[in-house]
């Protein structure tokens, strides 16, 4: 378990898979992922089933809400790159009324202490479709910074949309008090 | 597809030891994701996985004048739905950078993304120092999208990347 201030972080169980599953196959939710077909329960359990195994390419945790003890979302940190210490951040808050209550802000907070202070990390980046103005905001808020926009990268919703490179280096996340 | 000074063709079995010299002899660098790890077994695996592949294309590269191979150009992760690729492109020689060659190599792989696999995207990483290559990606039509702080280390130091594409329409203007 991994302590944030209104969230903590924990590893995902058998019993999380299903929840899961309805998150990712909410259109209002998929706008913002990288999924283009359904996705069957089967193949969420085949994918947690994957994630069991040993793996120090990336890990991902089950955001808890501290005071209703309810599994509100996913952080991941993926595709870690032990030579040159960076990672890929994503993160999704499945339960919709949670959103804009700050609690992916927290969530996020706690993983980037995790990958710096305990993975040793240099580097976290993050992609963000250019449409999800409010994700892009609360990563501002979390101190990542624009580093480039891959133009027309993805097609979504019958047009082509850019992709926003975002990173925060080990340094800019201790100059702001970690 | 013939070009100017080059002319692109599949790879072949036979071309393994060739790329598997290319590969080794490089600076890591240029290379960047590329395995260091790359045997010659492995090199040949990895020519028969491509060519079975609906997700990557790869190219010889073979110098007009003299019919030598001279380099290998690919599209890599092809993805259908977004209709992008990443390109690559690795020379032998260090002086095909400056003589035409490499621009020529990349027109026709361009050519064959846009104007027959339909993509709309292509995209590279370069390391932020090689300049000649960034200057002669932008030769070819590709755009800088920005700047990866810090992204790779490499000899001490850590490096950043520049992202760059061409888009489909890029490319049909810049004919």
């Amino acid at each position: 378990m991994i302590g944030g201030r209104g969230v903590y972080l924990r590893a995902l169980e058998r019993c999380d898979v299903e929840r899961m599953q309805k998150w990712i196959n909410d259109p209002q939710i998929g706008e913002f992922l990288v999924f283009h077909f359904p996705y069957s329960l089967d193949q969420e359990m085949a994918w947690f089933d994957n994630k069991q195994k040993p793996n120090d390419r990336g890990v991902v945790l089950g955001i808890v809400d501290r005071e209703t003890d309810r599994h509100i979302g996913n952080v991941g940190l993926h595709g870690i790159d032990w030579v040159n210490s960076v990672a890929e951040i994503g993160i999704m808050i499945g339960e919709k009324e949670y959103w804009s209550r700050g609690l992916g802000t927290d969530a996020m907070e706690t993983m980037l202490r995790y990958a710096f202070s305990d993975l040793n990390l240099e580097k976290v980046f993050l992609r963000v479709y250019g449409f999800n103005k409010r994700a892009i905001r609360s990563y501002e808020k979390c101190g990542f910074v624009v580093e480039a926009t891959l133009r027309d990268d993805v097609f979504k919703k019958g047009s082509y949309h850019d992709t926003i490179v975002m990173g925060i280096l080990r340094e800019e996340f201790e100059a702001r008090g970690g | 597809m013939e070009g100017r000074l080059v002319k692109l063709r599949p790879v072949e079995q036979r071309d393994a030891e060739t790329l598997f010299l290319w590969y080794n002899g490089h600076d890591v660098m240029d290379l960047m994701d590329m395995d260091l790890s790359l045997d010659l077994a492995r090199t040949m695996d990895m020519i028969a996985k491509g060519s079975s592949s609906n997700t990557f294309v790869g190219f010889m590269i073979d110098d007009k004048k003299t019919g030598v191979a001279i380099g290998v150009t690919t599209l890599n992760d092809i993805n259908w739905t977004d209709r992008k690729a990443d390109f690559s492109i690795l020379m032998g020689g260090k002086d095909y950078w400056s003589s035409g060659h490499v621009e020529d190599a990349t027109r026709l792989l361009l050519d064959h993304a846009f104007c027959i696999l339909d993509l709309h995207r292509v995209s590279l990483e370069t390391c932020s120092q090689n300049l000649g290559a960034i200057q002669c990606h932008e030769k070819c039509g590709f755009i800088r999208e920005g700047t990866l702080r810090k992204a790779r280390y490499w000899r001490c130091e850590r490096h950043d990347i520049i992202p760059m594409s061409i888009l489909s329409d890029d490319f049909r203007e810049g004919r």
